[in-house]
Order: C-alpha cells, then structure tokens, then sequence
C-alpha cells in the first residue's frame, strides 16, 4: 500500500501480541498457564506455637500473614496436642490468599488443656519467585477455662517441606 | 501374541510384559502430596461448587423465566407496531415472576433480632465476637445450660455445638477481622 | 468443623460419569473422589515432564483448579484421565519452561544442573532410560501413555487430539525403535 510507513522490526511483534491477546479473549476455557512471574515455587510449613504461661490454655485466635514476598496459604493442619489436634477454624477464602485467622476452642477440663508452649496449628505456605515472605503473626485473644482472657505469647517457626 | 515378533502395523502394537513392567517401574516415582496440599484443592472446590450450585429458589426462577421466554417466542398476538416493546415487556414480567417466587421460596432468616443482638455483644460482653464466645456457648451446652432461644444461630431448631461452630467460623472470617 | 469432604473414608465405588453428574449437583464429596482418584496420577504425570516435585505439586493444584471451574454443566464423555491429560502436559510444560529460564537466568553466575541421575551408571534401568531419552517426544509420550498410564489406543487418540491410525504408527515406531536399540533389544528376545 502507498503512503504508508512501515517500521520492519514493529509489525511482527504487534501481530504476535495481537494474535496473543486474541487467543486469550477467545478461548476463555483453555488451559490456564501458569502467569510470567509464578517461578521458584517452594512449599514450606509454618508452625504456630503458643505459650500460655501455665494457665490452661482453652482457646487462641491468632492472625498470620505474609508480610513480604508472595505467599499462597495452602493448608492448615492441627497441632501437637490432644487439646488442638483438628484443624482450627479459618476462612476458606484464606486460602491462596497470604493472610489467615486461625482460632480453636477445646472444652476439655483444665487438667487436659496445654499450660506452657504448645504447637497449636501448622501452616502451609506456598512461596512463589525467589524472595522468602516474612511472617507476622498477632494474638487476637486467647482464653482459658471458662472463657477468661489471658495473656500469652505466640511465636512461629518455618521449616521446608520434605 | 509372541512379544518377541515384530509388531505388523495395522495390530494393536504390544510390548514385551518384561518392557511393560520395567517401564512401569521406572515411573513409578511416587510423590508424596501433603495432606495441605489436598486440603487446598478441596477447600477451592467447596467455594467454587459453593457459589455456583443453584439453590432450588433459583432454579424456579430460571425455569420460570425460560418458560415466559418461550411462552412469548411462540404467541406473540402484539401488533406488529409494538413488537419491539415485546422484549421489554417480557423482561417486566419475568423479573415479576421472579421476585415473587424469590419471596415465596425463600426461607425467612430465623433469628434475625437475637443474632442482631448477639453480634452486638457476643456471649461474653465484650462487644467482640471472637473465638472465647465459641467456648463460652460450647461450655454452657456441654454443662447441660439452656443458653437463650436465639442462640439456634444455624437456624436447626437445636442449640448444640453446632452454633458455638457457627460463631467460631464469624470469628475468622477474613471481611470482618475477627471482629464484630 | 463439619467437612463434607472426608478423603479419608473408604474409595467411592461410583464411575467417573456418575461422580461428574454428582459433582454437577453440587456433591462436594464427588469432587473430592475424583480427586483422590487422579490425584496421584496426575503429580506423577507432572513430575515426568517438570522432574521437579515443587512444580508438580502446582501443576496438580492448577489441573484440579481448571477442572472444577467445569462445574456445573460438564459432561464428561471419556474417562477422566483422557480428559485431564492434556491439562497436565501443558501446565507441565509451560511450569517447566518457565522455570528453566529462570534457572538459565543464574546458571551464567551458578552453573547450576539438574539433579543427579540416581540410576546406577550400566543398570538395565539406566539403559532403559537412555533409551527412553532417544525416542522422539511424540514416540516416547504415547509409549508412557499406553504401558505406564494404561490408556487404550483410542483414549491416546482422544487425549492427544490426533487420529487413532496416528497413535497406533507412533506406538509401532517406539517399539520398533526399542526392539532394534542395544539397550533394550533383550527385552525383546526373552
């Protein structure tokens, strides 16, 4: 065609991004691929400990999230003791999301309930690209028999997934 | 058939059972999938079959307003001049329909002023609702208690672990941070 | 917490057809049978086309997250592993390019390789693998699909969107290929 200017290196790669967004808007149920930047996939499992200090610990709510990096929560799993053993309670929307609210009650007599530092959940976390997420994680209450609030300390611990 | 002969084309080609268990054994490298991993899978099926299942008020609306589409793409006795209001007309009457079935199937919310009430104040005063309220309901039904008629939060018609579960699943709820 | 979703009962006996109408109903725990079922299939799938146990575990994920957004209104008119096969390789290819070029990234600082292979050098099964490896992508991938993943020939066919005399010529040329090849030719005269 006359009076137009071509620039050689531009109209192939206009096609191919064309061609490519076109592929994409028309084929809504093709197979998802994987996006550019989901790369260095690594599961690792956080374990969520609490310290209850003595007291009989009956029930914790605790909030996790990914501070930095980009973190898929993928599981949660129960703790080490009797007491807290099921999964707690979360938000199914949590997952793969990088934030969760974690809470369990057990009516176990206080004799049967933890006292000192217990693992009370454990969750997993899928890390995506090269920078590890970091962790924060808030005590929201925690009570003991009877509903009273007490004070504890909560703490996690990364390990990888074998 | 021998395996040691060459397979003829137009056969179902074999393969020698030794080949066929050597190469079975070579890819049978199990990975283990994490129970997590399970649990994420299934709890995304939950939600997405959750959202998109039709409850059966929604199918009657849909299947009330597929007959009034098909009702008025069969008779359609307007004269030609107002034909083109045909649409709008028939979208009138199936959103009509639908509200009314809408009212009529769907269960009236039990509860609604005692659980207003108990999101004020959750079970133990404090103006949160937070997992303590669960283990507070949960304590009082195990000691055999008679926590107050509007604590049915699940609407069963039975005040047991249930809704002290019910109050645990507001507590975490991610949109409301736990809180009232 | 109630879970209608119990993976730990006993396997449910219903065919994938039956599970699928059941899933299309909004039965939670048909999703999950389903699940459980192909579950182990379609990782190791993953893994023999990423050799990566991170990635194949989000391969799984992402095969199982495009499958249930099918529901409701998917009608499945095979069985369920000629339907997911095609899902599995293409997610199984696309993680494994991606990843390669971000191992190719740093391998001009790390020189980093593949893991080593954990055959012993001379083993019939390293000599099978080597085998293996010359066979051409095509020849080699239907060669797995019928002796190891036990698909008929014409469930290959369907999977892989090619004709059926295709697969059977492609079949007959890995074999072929394997009888005449040193490495495996004993397996042929046994």
């Amino acid at each position: 065609m006359t009076g137009i200017t071509r620039q050689p290196m531009k109209a192939p790669f206009c096609m191919a991004v064309g061609l490519a967004t076109l592929s994409l808007l028309v084929a809504p149920n093709s197979v998802p691929l994987l996006a550019a930047e989901d790369t260095a996939i690594r599961f690792r499992a956080v374990d969520v400990y609490v310290d209850s200090k003595e007291k009989p610990l009956a029930a914790y709510q605790l909030e996790l999230s990914a501070k930095e990096g980009r973190a898929k929560i993928v599981g949660i799993e129960g703790g080490e003791h009797p007491a807290f053993k099921e999964p707690p309670f979360y938000d199914p929307k949590a997952m793969q999301q990088d934030r969760v609210i974690i809470a369990a009650f057990s009516t176990l007599p206080a004799n049967k309930l933890p006292k000192n530092k217990t693992r009370v959940a454990t969750i997993h976390v899928q890390s995506i690209g090269d920078r590890q997420p970091e962790f924060a994680l808030k005590v929201e209450t925690a009570g003991t028999v009877g509903g009273k609030k007490i004070k504890v300390q909560a703490r996690f611990e990364e390990r990888k997934v074998e | 058939m021998n395996s040691a002969q060459p397979n003829r084309p137009d056969e179902e080609p074999h393969a020698p059972a030794e080949l066929v268990k050597a190469l079975k054994s070579m890819h049978r490298a199990r990975i283990f999938v994490p129970p997590s991993v399970d649990e994420a899978v299934l709890a995304k099926a939950r939600e997405h079959l959750a959202e998109s299942t039709s409850t059966p008020g929604t199918r009657s609306i849909r299947a009330a307003l597929a007959k009034a589409r098909a009702y008025l793409a069969e008779f359609n006795p307007m004269p030609f001049a107002w034909r083109p209001l045909a649409p709008w007309a028939a979208l009138a009457a199936s959103l009509a329909i639908g509200a009314w079935l809408a009212h009529t199937l769907t269960k009236p919310a039990s509860n609604a002023d005692g659980g207003a009430a108990f999101a004020r104040e959750g079970l133990n005063h404090d103006g949160k609702v937070d997992i303590l309220d669960a283990l507070v309901l949960a304590r009082e039904i195990e000691q055999g208690q008679e926590p107050g008629a509007q604590l049915d939060l699940n609407g069963d018609g039975v005040i047991d672990r249930r809704d002290a579960e019910v109050i645990a699943k507001q507590a975490v709820n991610l949109e409301k941070g736990g809180r009232a | 917490m109630e879970d209608p979703t119990d993976i730990h009962s006993a396997p449910d006996s219903r065919s994938d057809q039956e599970l699928v109408a059941a899933v299309n109903r909004g039965e939670v725990a048909a999703f999950g049978a389903l699940y459980l079922r192909y579950r182990d299939w379609v990782v190791n799938l993953a893994f023999r086309v990423t050799g990566d146990r991170d990635l194949a575990l989000d391969v799984l994920q992402e095969t199982f997250l495009y499958f249930q957004k099918k529901f409701p209104g998917f009608r499945l008119t095979a069985r369920l592993q000629t339907f997911l096969y095609p899902a599995v390789r293409n997610l199984s290819i696309a993680a494994r390019n991606q990843a390669q070029r971000l191992h190719s990234d740093e391998s001009a600082l790390e020189n980093i390789e593949a893991a080593p292979d954990p055959m012993a050098p001379g083993s019939a099964r390293c000599e099978l693998a080597a085998a293996l490896a010359a066979l051409s992508d095509d020849h080699r991938e239907i060669l797995l699909l019928r002796f190891v993943d036990d698909l008929s020939l014409a469930e290959i066919a369907t999977a892989l969107d090619i004709p059926l005399g295709t697969v059977k010529s492609r079949l007959h040329n890995a074999l072929e290929t394997l009888r005449h090849d040193e490495r495996t030719r004993n397996f042929f005269s046994r």
